[in-house]
């Protein structure tokens, strides 16, 4: 539906791969909208920060989403509609919160670079899924294993990380009921 | 223009290509005590949680799960953690504006909130977007003048029925100027004509209200900019209630109980509605629904009596329906049900939906439906009908009914398998005239 005859444009990643996609769809980029509206006339959209691969995926969220925003619309119900209903119209945004976590689903070199590119390009909700996905990833870690899964280089020496913690300590203190007292010291 | 382009091979640091804001957003997802423990991961961690955009504290996190919560020792034990790693991030973080503040303070005994409330002022000073809170007894009124509010969600979870209906009944609300306030949840709130004018006077630009769990007493709701407006489990007592919202454009009634003894609608720019009433305030509701509806769902409750007396409704044209949605619970709904179709001649979508259906199954009432119902159920002939849906999850009498009833209506169909259904499942049809 979002393919009838509406006007096309194409976007080119940073390794030269040009993508055709409707303008409604590239509109889900407020940098992109920006460029339309304020650049005119513009056919081919040069996109540096973005590469093939990330583009690609990150047209297929913009696709999903303009598709799922038109059949909304045509059951006369707003995002807002819906929020206000116990509605059983509803299995339509259930879809689509299947498909955005199947679609967060990817490593996590993948993940960053969707979120430099939701970022980059300004489509708010690209930017919220994927940092939703990045929280959730760190969620139940521990400090060294966020270490590791972030790849951090550890540059605070033993005698660094010491002090931060003594700063910080009202932030560590454990739950453990033999320490309760401790709280109040 | 550098590239940023993350690989998931080698050793680089994942993180060191993300800028500082996206840093902050995602620290604001942790939960709180998580974010501040980043500060030991490296150099640039260190500070980077002192920027948190969002704030999110639950009381309940500080309790152990075999805490018995009517031992006061522990309780108060933990409320002093609480406070003190709330206070102590309020005071160490950088300060800026605030975006979203959530405070929970479900299972904190009353006289402890007083600690609660210098945290709440912090929110307001920092001119805080979103605020939800979960209080229990009266809110600190500052946050009625907080200006900066776009979205208010306040849950007055401790309330009981009797306390609400005995004091809270006649606390009012106090001065109200959310001018940038668009949308409104509250929960658990005893709402009177006054406290309701007050707090809906102060809120200019209101959008969407929604009220859930509610006490309503003579509850009058006029507002000129309001678009969504839904009610939801409350309890009316028998009162009136009158709603007078121009713009008003999706309305949800989900009853409630004691419903109103009269009601008073005036939603001229009605598109959306949705329905969950038992039979008698369904007619009353439909009788007096907006002309111009687009949408509408139909949530039949549970139905008291052995079958309903057919009162020929006295709908009006319903020109602009395109989408009929019905819960069914028996076949005495049926009648109500073909008066709307009879009043909606450009109707192109029509769902039917066995009670439970949303519930996975769940035991209704549909399947205790006695053998003696009254005639078979006759489906009204729409013209314009493009699609007929009947979702079901259990194949009982009503949904073999429904289906010879569609059969009859809808003669032609080539594909007869459309009506063999599994023991769950779907009927589509899908209409060419």
């Amino acid at each position: 539906m979002a393919d009838n005859g509406g006007k096309k444009i194409t976007l080119k990643s940073s390794d030269g791969e040009e993508f055709e996609v409707p303008e409604v769809v590239a509109m889900e980029s407020q940098t992109i909208r920006h460029v339309i509206e304020d650049v005119c006339a513009k056919n081919s959209i040069p996109l540096l920060n973005v590469n093939s691969k990330i583009l690609s995926k990150v047209i297929e969220y913009c696709k999903k989403h303009v598709a799922a925003a038109e059949a909304a619309a045509s059951k006369a119900s707003t995002e807002e509609g819906t929020a206000a209903a116990a509605s059983v119209t509803k299995p339509s945004d259930e879809d689509l919160k299947t498909w955005d976590a199947e679609f967060v689903k990817v490593d996590k070199g993948t993940l960053f670079n969707l979120i430099l590119a939701a970022n980059y390009l300004h489509i708010p909700g690209l930017l919220d899924l994927t940092c939703q996905a990045a929280a959730d990833m760190i969620k139940g870690k521990s400090a060294k294993e966020i270490r590791k899964f972030f790849n951090l280089k550890n540059c605070i020496s033993p005698e660094e990380e010491e002090e931060i913690r003594r700063e910080n300590q009202w932030a560590f203190e454990e739950e453990k009921r033999t320490r309760a007292f401790d709280a109040y010291a | 223009m550098e590239i940023a382009n993350i690989s998931s091979r080698g050793s680089c640091d994942f993180t060191s290509k993300l800028p500082d804001p996206i840093l902050h957003h995602i620290l604001g997802l942790l939960n709180p005590k998580k974010a501040v423990q980043t500060c030991m991961l490296s150099k640039r961690w260190e500070h980077l949680w002192t920027f948190l955009p969002s704030l999110n504290f639950n009381f309940h996190d500080f309790r152990h799960d075999d805490d018995d919560d009517d031992d006061d020792f522990f309780h108060d034990i933990a409320v002093g953690r609480f406070a003190k790693f709330v206070n102590t991030l309020l005071l160490r973080r950088e300060p800026f504006d605030l975006d979203v503040f959530c405070l929970s303070c479900e299972g904190m005994s009353l006289f402890n909130t007083l600690s609660c409330e210098g945290m709440i002022r912090y929110a307001v000073e920092h001119n805080t977007r979103v605020l939800h809170l979960s209080f229990p007894d009266s809110v600190p009124p500052c946050i009625y003048t907080c200006t900066s509010l776009e979205e208010l969600y306040l849950n007055d979870k401790h309330a009981s029925n009797k306390y609400i209906r005995y004091v809270k009944m006649y606390s009012s609300v106090p001065i109200v100027n959310l001018p940038n306030l668009r949308k409104l949840t509250l929960y658990r709130w005893a709402l009177n004509s006054n406290n309701v004018k007050n707090l809906l006077s102060g809120c200019t630009i209101l959008e969407f209200l929604r009220l859930d769990s509610c006490f309503l007493v003579d509850c009058v709701i006029a507002h000129k900019s309001l678009k969504h407006l839904a009610i939801v489990n409350c309890l009316f007592d028998k009162t009136q209630l009158v709603i007078s919202a121009p713009n008003l454009f999706s309305f949800v009634f989900d009853e409630n109980f004691q419903p109103p003894s009269n009601t008073t609608l005036n939603m001229p720019s009605l598109a959306y509605s949705c329905l969950t009433t038992h039979d008698n305030l369904m007619m009353k509701y439909l009788e007096r629904m907006t002309t111009n509806i687009e949408l509408l769902e139909l949530h039949f409750k549970r139905h008291l009596l052995e079958e309903s007396t057919v009162v020929p409704l006295k709908l009006p044209i319903f020109s602009n329906l395109k989408n009929l949605t019905v819960v069914l619970v028996t076949f005495s709904c049926f009648p109500m049900v073909n008066c709307v179709l009879k009043n909606s001649p450009n109707l192109e979508k029509l769902t039917l939906l066995q009670e439970g259906c949303l519930s996975q199954g769940e035991e209704g009432a549909s399947t205790n439906v006695s053998t003696n119902v009254s005639s078979t159920i006759a489906i009204f002939p729409n013209k314009k009908l493009k699609i007929v849906e009947v979702r079901y999850w259990k194949y009982n009498q009503m949904i073999r009914q429904l289906e010879d009833a569609l059969k009859d209506v809808y003669k032609g169909i080539e594909n007869s398998e459309d009506f063999i259904g599994p023991s769950s499942g779907n009927i589509t049809v899908e209409l060419s005239f």
